[in-house]
């Protein structure tokens, strides 16, 4: 279509370039363009490929034709007029093309450019002096642009800000970042336009409310408006399915991944079966109707095992390029090499992470996969929206459990997927590490007043109860390095003069712009041939455990170390070695199962129960009936109303064990809680292990004379118990590394200049310094309540309690039991992560320096004995 | 017995390998000790970091300590006294005035080429790499499988890793090589290297906790040549 005539209303030229597409718009696109038109900022919820990207981007042209109009001669240069947020640099090329289309066609004379930490810095430089119209970036790059002294200048013709995949950042410290830096933004451009794109959230208020703040400043000073919340279209749920092993293969006594490959044939049957339709079609080459598929796996290792496992089965497959893996580690050039095999479809199979989760822009494949327990709901629901949709508009997703109770997961998700019971994302409150480096970021974009910025930064819903003291303590670290004054004699990064906080200092300004974009990133080893490419990267932590010349699993390659020089690991490609080489072990792979779907096991267990044992149910039911049979016999099956208690002896010792389903992290608190309760009253040694399901107590001695479970699980004393019960300090160690680099103290500049290597430190001399020297610190304090909240989940602990306390009055059940019943089984076989017990710190040195010599000989300290030996 | 750490038979030569990280050479009664790092946080809060102070002063006092306990004449430091630009400072040339003995040497290290010699007043003698001292060559950083002249060096801060059920835990260390002896090091703020023992290596490990213990974890070979 050419320019529309010049007397075109602005939406209906929008109308007539969607109808030039073929498409319609949708209600939900006319309400957005209409609200934007009026000045209204909101939240769009609806799911993947609705079409939300065009809603949003349609009130910006709407709004930029109505503007265009009056004079219909070509405007001059224009400041940035839009922002385009987005949670993956990955999907920022892709955005950038989709809002770039309808450009030409309306007559627009925009231009579209990216920023995200892989920007040229030359086109960085570029886009300063001559900036786009609309600028497709990542929260880390709006906190650099915000940094830069001529920021308000340049960003003070913004007309609106659209924030893409809103649920994705919402719960996490990149979110805080962004409403921050939204802050910044509506206070110089009063009627900016905010709109948010979202999944569907149960939690819609609070991500509009983090999205457009709570009052604060306005335009002068008066409340800011309401935004309004516009819902897409909902989708009937998605068609879940469930390879099952078959009957003899399930066995009564599952633990976590003892299925393990075994459901391979049948996956790769299916994979069989898919390729022999492409084949069939392979003839009509204009279209390409050939199939694919996506496995989705829990963690990369798991993708990297899987993708293994399947080049091993079908070399064929193999060798002509049909499989592939993607996962956040790789290389990005390998990534997009993968992506594009999706979208050229030469792929057959990609086995990949979270990362084919979001927003890429990929055609619907015909079959996608999840191996292993689906975590959470609203996850399974993202993944299968990935493949086609029936014509009732269903997607469909095949699960593949990896342990016998993961089949129930499977049932149980189907369910919480037809009543849509999706997991909340709960922004966070007042992380005091993004505010300092917020701080920094203002007083390097033209500096700041203490009580002009002080009240921004309280118009946010994460720092909108941020106390004057609080606010003067981070402050102080920004300026004083902390309270404990006289421990910062030198110290200096924002300087305040005439009461205006700035930095003066060349090398803090450079250092804090590279550690903007740092929030997420690990200490990782960049993995490269000697001779050539980048695989990817991989964290140091998995390449300590490496010697030269061992073989691992990466990049869907056997490859073997060569050596670790410059933070890369040199390898080179393996030939033979171990059946089963290592597979690199990421951090994050231990999601726990979300409250909504343990819930959701619990109620499937209670109809299947209600059904009868004899009752024919539902596949996943027929597959693991003896378990639950054998479960019942011995002891009982588990429900929303019955919290089932179990004591079994062996020649460990005593055993109890306790169901509570709320997800692995909340029983590690909960555990610790109980059994710091059980010994406080009773004084004994126990040893503690968790998982999805329950938790066990392991203890030498009976399990007499401990208080009643009432007493046990009261919520009453909760923080007070379990900051006694828990090693707090260990905990706040493992969560201070983030901290600590968000608020600048972890010092990982551009590699390879000596002044860059003399200010590195780990993080946890860092925290044992602090710890020393300014035990007030509030960054320790910050990294005290993360540990708690996220660690533990304490919030999700608390309401547990709430539920188990009531229970324990009237929904108990406790059953002695000759041995380990199918639940107690894998909790049994996963020890254990957690361990309670008094002995002093120099013993367990000795003892494990024992357990080291007995181990002499093989040169490397034994591995942790977890899930060895034989069941008691 | 606290405290008193493990004697060894290192190259023909009896020394005793003392906790917080020390090798004590009884004959010659001198105290070798490595990467003390002094003046780090100032270092980090040159630099805008806020990294609070407090760490030398118990390094220094420790290091006192031992000198005294031991009647030890002399002091050699091999290689990184100091962390860098800006670690130096009247208090500390005070603090290390106050703690050390007489007789000082420091084998200059990398930090200590950008951090500076110590002031004149000290009275260190300051040598390169390779210095010899009574029957020691003595160096910063090592030389591991040069088939070099045996040596005592640092530079490498040499951590065992442990690992157990659901623990770990990385505890300084000595190693122990046919023709090196690598100290840990001292400064308590300074990170360390994972050491991954070759099959001739003997490892001590250095715990700081409880008085201080030095533990072998592996059985002493035949004493070397």
């Amino acid at each position: 279509m050419t320019s529309p005539p010049p007397d075109t209303p602005p939406t209906a030229a929008l109308r007539d370039w969607f109808a030039s597409r073929g498409w319609t718009p949708s209600a939900f696109q006319e309400e957005l363009w209409g609200a934007w038109r009026a000045g209204e900022s909101g939240l769009l919820m609806a799911p993947t490929g609705v079409g939300k990207t065009m809603a949003a981007w349609g009130g910006a042209l709407v709004d930029g034709l109505a503007r265009a109009r009056p004079s219909g001669a070509e405007p001059p240069a224009e400041p940035l007029r839009y922002l385009w947020i987005t949670p993956l640099r990955a999907l920022a090329r892709d955005t950038a093309a989709q809002l770039e289309a309808p450009l030409a066609p309306l007559g627009l004379p925009w231009t579209v450019e990216v920023r995200t930490g892989d920007t040229a810095s030359s086109r960085k430089l570029r886009q300063r002096t001559l900036p786009p119209t609309a600028l497709v970036t990542t929260p880390e790059s709006l906190s650099i642009l915000l940094s830069w002294p001529a920021a308000a200048r340049r960003l003070r013709g913004l007309r609106g800000v659209v924030v893409d995949e809103w649920h994705e950042l919402l719960g996490s410290k990149r979110g805080v970042q962004l409403e921050l830096g939204l802050a910044r933004l509506r206070l110089w451009n009063p009627g900016l336009r905010c709109w948010a794109l979202s999944a569907t959230l149960p939690n819609e208020e609070e991500a509009l409310e983090a999205l457009l703040g709570c009052g604060g400043p306005g335009p002068q000073g008066g409340p800011v408006r309401r935004g309004r919340i516009i819902r897409g279209p909902t989708r009937p749920p998605p068609e879940v399915t469930t390879l099952l092993p078959s009957p003899g293969e399930t066995g009564r006594f599952p633990w976590a991944g003892h299925l393990g490959l075994r459901l391979l044939p049948g996956v790769v049957d299916r994979l069989a079966s898919l390729d022999a339709s492409r084949d069939g079609a392979a003839g009509d080459r204009a279209t390409r109707g050939r199939a694919s598929a996506l496995l989705f796996t829990n963690t990369r290792s798991q993708a990297e095992r899987w993708h293994e496992a399947l080049a091993r089965a079908r070399p064929d497959w193999a060798e002509r390029g049909r499989l592939a893996l993607h996962h956040g580690s790789l290389d990005r050039r390998e990534r997009a090499r993968v992506e594009a095999g999706l979208r050229d479809r030469s792929l057959l199979c990609v086995v990949c992470t979270s990362t084919l989760e979001l927003g890429v822009d990929l055609p619907a494949v015909e079959l996608v996969i999840q191996v292993g327990s689906p975590r959470g709901v609203g996850r399974l629901l993202q993944r299968a929206g990935r493949s086609e949709h029936t014509p009732e508009g269903r997607s469909r997703l095949l699960g593949v459990p990896t342990h016998a109770l993961e089949i129930v997961e499977f049932a149980a998700a189907r369910r919480a997927l037809e009543d849509l019971r999706l997991e909340p994302r709960r922004p966070l409150d007042q992380p005091l590490d993004v505010l300092a480096q917020h701080l920094v970021t203002v007083a390097l974009g033209g500096g700041f007043r203490s009580e002009a910025l002080l009240r921004e930064v309280r118009s946010t819903r994460a720092f909108r109860n941020l106390s004057p003291t609080l606010w003067a303590s981070v402050l102080d670290l920004v300026t004083r390095g902390g309270a404990a004054l006289q421990a910062y004699p030198r110290y200096r990064r924002v300087v305040e003069e005439d009461g205006v906080f700035r930095v003066v200092d060349s090398d803090v300004e450079r250092r804090h712009r590279w550690s903007i974009g740092t929030i997420t990133d690990d200490a990782q080893l960049r993995v490269r041939f000697r001779r050539g490419a980048t695989l990817g990267s991989v964290e140091e932590s998995f390449l300590a455990q490496l010697r030269p010349g061992d073989t691992f699993l990466f990049a869907g390659r056997r490859l073997a170390l060569v050596e670790i020089r410059d933070l890369t690991a040199w390898v080179r490609n393996a030939k033979g070695g171990p059946a089963s080489p290592r597979t690199p072990r990421w951090m994050g792979g231990r999601l726990p199962l979300s409250t909504e779907l343990a819930g959701a096991v619990l109620e499937t267990f209670r109809s299947w129960e209600a059904a009868g044992p004899d009752a024919p149910g539902s596949p996943e039911f027929e597959s693991v009936r003896s378990l639950l049979a054998l479960q019942g016999t011995w002891s009982r099956i588990p429900g929303p109303d019955r919290l089932l208690v179990e004591r079994t002896r062996s020649r460990e010792g005593h055993h109890l064990f306790l169901y509570p389903f709320l997800g692995r992290l909340v029983h590690e608190g909960l555990g610790a809680l109980v059994a710091h309760r059980i010994s406080r009253a009773t004084p004994r040694s126990l040893q503690l292990s968790a998982n999805d399901y329950g938790i066990e107590f392991l203890s030498p001695d009976p399990f007499e004379g401990i208080p009643p479970w009432a007493e046990l699980l009261a919520p009453g004393g909760l923080e007070a118990d379990i900051l006694e019960a828990l090693n707090a300090a260990e905990l706040s160690k493992r969560r201070f590394r983030g901290v600590a680099r968000v608020a600048g103290l972890l010092v990982t500049g551009p590699g390879g200049r000596a002044s860059a290597r003399q200010l590195q430190a780990s993080s946890g001399l860092l925290f044992d310094v602090l710890t020393r020297w300014d035990p007030d610190n509030l960054l320790l304090a910050q990294a005290r309540t993360e540990a708690l909240e996220s660690e533990l989940e304490f919030t999700q602990l608390k309401q547990g309690l709430e539920r188990l306390s009531g229970l324990a009055e009237g929904g108990l059940v406790e059953v002695d039991t000759p041995r380990l019943t199918p639940l107690a089984f894998p909790l049994w076989a996963e020890r254990l992560h957690a361990r309670v017990s008094t002995e002093r710190w120099i013993d367990r040195v000795t003892r494990m320096a024992a357990t080291l010599e007995r181990a002499a000989g093989s040169g490397r300290p034994p591995r942790s004995r977890r899930g060895a030996g034989s069941p008691p | 017995m606290s405290g008193h750490g493990a004697e060894v038979l290192w190259q023909g030569t009896p020394l005793r390998l003392l906790p917080g990280g020390a090798v004590l050479w009884p004959a010659g009664r001198t105290l070798f000790v490595a990467d003390l790092h002094l003046g780090k946080a100032r270092v980090f809060q040159g630099r805008g970091v806020p990294v609070p102070e407090g760490d030398d002063a118990p390094d220094l006092a420790r290091l006192a300590g031992i000198c005294h306990r031991w009647e030890v004449a002399r002091v050699a430091v091999l290689g990184d006294l100091v962390h860098g630009p800006g670690s130096w400072n009247p208090k500390l040339e005070e603090a290390l005035e106050r703690s050390l003995p007489p007789e000082r040497l420091l084998v200059r290290g990398n930090h200590d080429r950008s951090g500076g010699d110590p002031p004149d007043t000290l009275g260190f003698r300051v040598v390169a790499e390779g210095a010899a001292l009574g029957p020691f060559v003595l160096r910063h950083a090592p030389r591991i499988g040069s088939g070099g002249p045996p040596h005592l060096a640092g530079h490498l801060h040499p951590v065992f890793s442990l690992r157990g059920a659901g623990d770990r835990l990385r505890i300084p260390c000595f190693v122990l090589g046919p023709d090196y002896l690598v100290l840990p090091a001292w400064g308590t703020f300074t990170g360390g290297q994972a050491w991954i023992p070759r099959p001739e290596e003997r490892i001590y490990l250095d715990v700081r906790e409880d008085g201080g213990s030095v533990v072998a974890i592996r059985p002493a070979s035949p004493a070397g040549p």
